[in-house]
């Protein structure tokens, strides 16, 4: 049976997309079969995220409307040929889908497809409840930030509500040098005010902007980023492996080490 | 010029002394925005339960009206309402505001023992007895008086005006009219009449979770 997950945060610019290119590029770099689908209509950036975007023919809408079949719309990724994205249209509101028409096109989906990782929209209205009308299963997004934790609790109450019960947290962004100084949420802080099970925690790293920049997932390098492991771990996890937390604590801070940084020795 | 890179300096091998803990605030914020979020309750019908239990509390027990606390608490997605009602003393029994000592009694037992000292009684004894039951029911619920500081001038309450009380009066105006119905026999319960349009349309302005400073407020203000 496929696995159809819907990546969703409620606040807007926390990674969901990010997460769903690397996340989706990681799963089916472990052979999965893995459909991407973006449901942010009007505002679509997956394709860019995977560096997809000069292949797009046909979108979701025109599968749609009959003018194209499922399979013409698909884009096939080249790097990883078990990796394919269903395009959002760019032109129309996402007031254009109704949650049956996605039902429908993620339901032809699981036919081929054994994992669908759906690109929600931010907010609480149309898109969000097009991109979660198939979802089996979430992952919430969010940032150790009070919007994004705000944001996140609603919508786990409207999944909840939706008759969506798996649902897991990825916390990304997060900065251990500012939790150690403790001016920022630790991880435990944010599952401990959202209760709902952890999937795992990326790093807030450079690479992650370098990586869009060339639209080439932070999963696909030779030598994986600190973000590119937390992304690789987290599909291992999705798929039943038991992969401890990376360790992200930072080295102590002490008299020495300040000296040492002080008199420009990196420690 | 000097003494700025010296600091800077000692700051750099210290640490910056007393470094507020934002993480602390983030944390506290959240828990209540998420305790609200989570009920889906509005302010009003928020601050008229809160209103009401107060009145119910305060039939039975004096409560501490400075360090009363109600607060909205979640846990593992469940929430939780918290009131902290600190008590001063249990209500000596007959005392409640549904159950008003009748001073006529009083004057009517010593009628009875002898009718000759009932004739002697003159006026000024059956005002201080009047005076005396109206301190005791005030004493034992000050906060039901502040509507009245305008028409009586009473001692007491020359000082509470302003938009504090008034909120709170017309809120515990509110709750006197479910609370007392039939035993309108003190004049506490005289702003019932007005109350229940008050009940049935909850005035927007009455704030949130304010109303615990308010009516502390109000309370060392009647107290002078």
């Amino acid at each position: 049976m496929s696995r159809i997950i819907v990546m969703t945060s409620g606040k807007g610019g926390v990674g969901k997309t990010t997460c769903t290119a690397n996340l989706g590029m990681a799963l089916a770099k472990a052979g999965q079969r893995v459909a991407v689908v973006d449901a942010d209509f009007g505002l679509r950036n997956l394709d860019l995220l995977l560096g997809l975007e000069n292949r797009i023919v046909y979108t979701a809408l025109d599968v749609l409307a009959g003018e194209c079949r499922l399979d013409q719309a698909l884009v096939k990724d080249k790097r990883q040929p078990n990796l394919a994205l269903l395009p959002a249209a760019q032109n129309r509101s996402k007031e254009s889908i109704k949650p049956e028409q996605m039902k429908r096109l993620i339901k032809a989906l699981t036919k081929v497809y054994n994992f669908i990782l759906i690109d929600s929209p931010a907010g609480i209205e149309m898109g969000f409840r097009n991109s979660i009308a198939a979802a089996r299963e979430a992952i919430i997004v969010t940032t150790p930030e009070i919007s994004a934790v705000r944001d996140a609790d609603r919508v786990i109450g409207l999944l909840e509500a939706n008759d969506i019960k798996a649902v897991r947290l990825v916390i990304n962004r997060l900065r251990p040098a500012m939790v150690a100084a403790e001016q920022m949420m630790s991880v435990k802080d944010v599952q401990g005010i959202l209760s709902i099970p952890l999937l795992g925690v990326i790093p807030d790293d450079e690479q992650v902007i370098v990586s869009t920049n060339k639209g080439e997932p932070l999963v696909l390098d030779e030598k994986l980023s600190k973000a590119g492991i937390a992304f690789t771990n987290v599909s291992q996890r999705l798929q039943g492996e038991k992969v401890p937390l990376m360790d992200l604590s930072i080295p102590q801070d002490n008299f020495f080490t300040r000296l040492k940084r002080l008199f420009g020795v990196s420690s | 010029m000097a003494i700025p890179i010296i600091s800077d300096l000692l700051e750099r091998l210290f640490g910056s002394g007393e470094d507020p803990h934002s993480r602390d605030d983030v944390k506290r914020r959240l828990q209540i925005v998420l305790a609200h979020d989570r009920l889906a309750l509005d302010p009003q019908t928020l601050e008229m339960m809160r209103q009401e239990i107060i009145a119910v509390v305060s039939r039975y027990v004096e409560v501490d009206f400075e360090s009363l606390e109600f607060s909205l608490a979640t846990n593992e997605r469940v929430t939780a309402l918290t009131a902290n009602l600190p008590i001063r003393r249990i209500r000596p029994l007959g005392r409640g505001p549904d159950q008003p000592i009748m001073p006529e009694q009083e004057v009517e037992k010593i009628e009875l023992a002898s009718p000759a000292e009932a004739l002697a009684l003159d006026a000024q004894d059956a005002e201080a007895a009047l005076r005396r039951f109206e301190a005791n029911t005030r004493d034992a619920h000050p906060y039901l008086d502040i509507d009245r500081s305008g028409l009586d001038e009473d001692e007491d309450e020359s000082g509470t005006t302003g938009t504090n009380n008034s909120v709170l009066a017309e809120a515990e105006a509110a709750t006197s009219t479910d609370l007392a119905v039939g035993e309108s026999v003190d004049d506490s319960f005289r702003a019932s009449d007005d109350s229940v349009a008050l009940l049935e349309e909850p005035t927007p302005e009455i704030p949130d979770m304010s109303i615990p400073e308010a009516s502390a407020h109000a309370k060392m203000q009647s107290d002078k």
